[in-house]
């Protein structure tokens, strides 16, 4: 492990890889298995089989998707741990997910269109993001306790109002609840041209303030002192993280877990530096949601299972082999 | 010609919300020495070192730097003039202590620009001067307490500070590491850099501070060498204690010993 550290360029290199293979492996896997060779050959456009339709229409938009969701999660994650100084933080921690799924709830309920759902995510939960941000201003500065505490109160609040719509509208319960649940099965390229870019664009802005964000891990007060303003640095970050995951979110829905266990596992690699962290987290994010998503099509094949059941599954429980390891650590041997 | 003070507060009043912690504060200082504030818990000891600072905005009055107003100064101009040392510095995430102190170098760094030979040397001199440079690549959540405060000192002189403000250094630490680190602030303050340290114990702020500044419901009680400040008068006003007054035959400095809570201390806490 200290090799890695000491050459953190290796590694991402590794990973650059290991995310090409996986794609690959995604691509080529479903109910229609394409060998590596024919892949090949259909990607750089020297076959027109009937697999052509499949591979481009259905799965590459599907993985090159995952890929962005991933990344964005990941990278979300990595910011809003380090500006919380919370390792239970997650993109949704401050209410966007209970926003978007308000959101969609209201568009799946009224009866508009797939795109509205998207669309009605999005807004709802840049709406509530906005209005925790607003509870938890006090003055000139915004308290991240509070804003924790307010993302908690308007979740509950919200999940409330969803609970009720749902027991109101028992014929759309289904497609509610699978919304919540994050699936990639309804993904097209219109989906990847609207979000990717919105994602990419987010991820930037977050990455050029991974400097400020070292300095406020070590305390909000003192990176004042040591020349960040870090409530100029907060606005920014905030507005950025909202963008990915409401991006994220209106496309695919609820994935939990991809955004709170990505930047632990990440940081125990290279540590905490997040001019090092955001690359690899956005990379390991990408892989680790590219293979939950090939998992989601499989285990049920020819039927699929949202993506966010196979994140949960194996995200709660590594998650717990985390706490144990940690608290171990702490007790000693 | 008039000398142009390192530091100075004018009228300084600072509150938060409807109450009002200091009141009326003017002193300056000309030279860099090593001050000690004291005075009880409550009497704004903190809230001055903020307002020095900068980070809290005075009510009325205002703190000058070489004639310049900290609060028309940018929060890196600011940064690039005084160092921060807080009571209690998070340290939850495992940073490279040679990073920690890197990050002194903030104010000086624009966005992507890489840190140079000159910041890496500036870092290595402050780690070397407060005895941290063998510690540099070991991660601040293993350090020792004593450890832990040397590196944030160092990185608060990677910023290259004239001022450098100190909250409560060594409360946490055991006699070993507060006699060292006390030693490191007067070294500092003859290097040239003014040093401002809220200390609790009046017998090591008397034994190591060029001068006292005894803070008392958030005006100055006192203020002078240790010889002049630390009176029984003082001391009993400023903590409600009665003590008596001996001589360290050390540092030929006062060394207080207290006797009983002041008897009219002790009323109103009957009435209470």
């Amino acid at each position: 492990m200290k090799a890695w550290t000491e050459s953190p360029k290796t590694l991402l290199a590794l990973f650059a890889i290991l995310l090409l293979g996986a794609a690959a492996f995604s691509l080529s896997l479903g109910s229609v298995k394409i060998p590596a060779g024919d892949l090949f050959r259909l990607l750089a456009g020297y076959d027109d089989g009937p697999n052509r339709v499949i591979l481009f229409s259905l799965r590459l938009p599907r993985v090159i998707q995952a890929a962005f969701v991933g990344a964005g999660l990941s990278v979300v994650g990595t910011f809003l741990q380090g500006l919380l100084r919370n390792p239970m933080a997650d993109p949704y921690v401050l209410g966007v997910s209970s926003g978007a799924a308000f959101g969609a709830t209201l568009a799946i309920i009224g009866g508009l269109g797939a795109a509205s759902v998207g669309l009605g995510s999005f807004l709802a939960a840049l709406g509530t993001i906005y209005a925790v941000y607003l509870i938890a201003r006090s003055g000139s500065r915004v308290s991240m306790a509070s804003m924790l505490l307010a993302g908690i109160a308007i979740s509950a609040f919200m999940s409330s109002v969803i609970s009720l719509m749902m027991l109101l509208h028992h014929d759309e319960l289904s497609r509610i609840v699978f919304w919540t649940m994050g699936s990639f099965s309804l993904v097209t390229w219109r989906d990847v041209l609207l979000s990717a870019p919105l994602i990419s664009a987010g991820c930037l802005v977050l990455s050029a303030y991974s400097r400020e964000l070292n300095v406020i891990m070590t305390g909000e007060e003192i990176a004042e002192h040591l020349g960040v303003n870090a409530e100029a640095v907060k606005r920014v970050v905030l507005t950025a993280s909202s963008l990915v995951t409401a991006s994220a979110v209106a496309v695919t829905g609820i994935i939990g877990f991809v955004g709170l266990i990505v930047p632990h596992i990440c940081r125990l690699l290279v540590g905490p530096d997040n001019r090092i962290l955001v690359p690899f987290s956005s990379l390991a994010g990408a892989i680790f949601l590219i293979l939950a998503d090939t998992l989601a099509r499989l285990v049920l094949a020819p039927a699929e299972i949202p993506t966010g059941i196979i994140t949960a599954a194996v995200g709660g429980p590594f998650f717990i082999y985390l706490l144990i390891r940690s608290k171990l650590k702490q007790e000693g041997p | 010609m008039k000398t142009m003070p390192l530091l100075e507060l004018r009228n300084l009043c600072t509150g938060y919300g409807d109450k009002i912690v200091l009141k009326d504060i003017s002193f300056s200082v000309e030279e860099p020495v090593f001050a000690g504030i004291i005075g009880a818990n409550g009497s704004g000891k903190t809230t001055l070192l903020k307002s020095i600072s900068g980070y809290l905005k005075p009510r009325r009055g205002l703190v000058a730097v070489e004639n310049k107003d900290v609060r028309q100064m940018s929060v890196r101009e600011r940064a690039k003039t005084m160092g921060y040392v807080p009571q209690d510095i998070p340290y939850d995430f495992a940073f490279k202590c040679r990073d920690l102190v890197m990050m002194g170098r903030m104010p000086y760094l624009k966005r992507f620009q890489k840190e140079s030979a000159l910041d890496r040397e500036t870092v290595r001199e402050a780690m070397e001067m407060t005895h941290t440079w063998h510690l540099r690549d070991r991660v601040a959540t293993e350090l020792s307490g004593g450890e832990r405060q040397r590196v944030y000192i160092a990185r608060a002189l990677a910023q290259n500070p004239k001022i450098l403000l100190l909250d409560e250094p060594v409360s946490h630490l055991d006699l070993r590491f507060q006699v060292e680190i006390l030693s490191l602030l007067k070294d500092l303050s003859a290097r040239g850099i003014l040093v401002l340290a809220v200390l609790h114990d009046i017998n090591l702020a008397s034994q190591f501070c060029d001068e006292i500044l005894i803070l008392h419901e958030g005006s100055v009680l006192s203020r002078g060498q240790p010889t002049q400040v630390i009176t029984y008068q003082n001391i009993e006003s400023a903590f409600s204690v009665n003590v008596e007054i001996l001589d360290n035959p050390l540092a030929n400095t006062p060394y207080i010993v207290p006797s009983a809570v002041k008897n009219n201390a002790k009323k109103e806490l009957k009435v209470v």
